[in-house]
């Protein structure tokens, strides 16, 4: 997974330095942000050397502090002694010490920054969107105990009018369930009303 | 601190026999250090396009330590042990004077 923002804001420092030809960022394997000038085949297997590379030094139960590759026109530098992993890629070995001075200073805004994202992608799986089509098969289902297939049909069909629901569009498990509750409302038994509403929660239930 | 007065012990390998100022223990770990070292510059290298010869210094720190070496050697090793204190670009540009 890559994400543009906010790292960027994060590394913009970073880039304001000069001389940067680009920065991944690295948890755990997974690139969490890249702008190096290479192919996305290129960049992924450089990502998986440098991951790696580190892992073997936790291994060996060693944390390496930086360790930086150098050619003529470039200059690799790789930290990895924090929450992430960087891989900055230096045209100009001038800003060498700029940026071995800075990484360690941008990983606390990292891991704040990706302990928000993982929290706000757990609420995001939370909220579930339910396909309509196999609901109602079943809330008819449970109808067709009580009352005709063609009524159950029937009560089904006016409440999708009345309330204007475009069946091809999957809704909120709330909104589901608030259906189902106001089609059960017409079966005046209340005891069956609530066996209908158990066994469609039951039904709810297998879809988490 | 500039350059010249920082000092530094300089490691080569002829043949396979590694000559340092260090005791067998230092040298083993060295050695392996390297290999480790250059065996993913090579695979880097590789992984960007570049020739991994072409790659003219690796550097590593560890507890203030720099471990440096001079990368475009075939079937030989040479390097800079470098204590603590001394910045990264001062490493590399001391790696860079190959008569130094």
């Amino acid at each position: 997974m890559m994400e543009k923002e906010p790292f960027s804001e994060i590394l913009k420092p970073l880039f304001s330095l000069g001389g940067i030809a680009g920065v991944a960022v690295i948890r755990e394997g997974g690139v969490v942000f890249n702008s190096l000038p290479y192919q996305e085949a290129q960049s992924k297997v450089l990502m998986n050397e440098v991951a790696a590379l580190f892992q073997g030094y936790r291994t060996a139960g060693r944390s390496i502090g930086y360790i930086v590759f150098h050619w003529d026109d470039l200059t690799l530098v790789l930290h990895g002694a924090g929450t992430v992993e960087y891989v900055v890629a230096l045209h100009q070995a001038v800003v060498l010490n700029a940026v071995i001075g800075m990484l360690p200073g941008l990983d606390d805004a990292f891991a704040r920054t990706l302990r928000e994202i993982d929290v706000s992608k757990r609420q995001v799986m939370r909220i579930r969107l339910i396909p309509w089509a196999a609901s109602l098969r079943t809330l008819e289902g449970a109808l067709s105990k009580v009352v005709s297939d063609s009524q159950a049909k029937k009560m089904i069909e006016r409440k999708l009018v009345l309330e204007k629901i475009d069946v091809d569009r999957p809704a909120l498990q709330a909104t589901v369930e608030r259906f189902a509750m106001g089609v059960f409302a017409n079966i005046g038994h209340k005891t069956k009303q609530k066996l209908l509403l158990s066994e469609f929660d039951a039904y709810l239930k297998t879809l988490n | 601190m500039r350059t010249e007065e920082m000092s530094y012990r300089r490691f080569e390998v002829h043949a396979g026999q590694l000559s340092a100022p260090l005791d067998q223990d230092g040298l083993v770990s060295l050695r392996a250090e390297i290999e480790y070292l250059t065996f993913y510059a090579t695979a880097i290298a590789k992984s960007i396009g570049r020739r991994r010869e072409a790659c003219s210094s690796i550097l590593a720190a560890e507890n203030q330590q720099l471990v440096s070496r001079e990368g475009n050697i075939s079937g030989e090793l040479k390097g800079l042990l470098i204590p603590g204190g001394m910045d990264a670009k001062a490493a590399l540009d001391l790696v860079a004077r190959r008569d130094d």
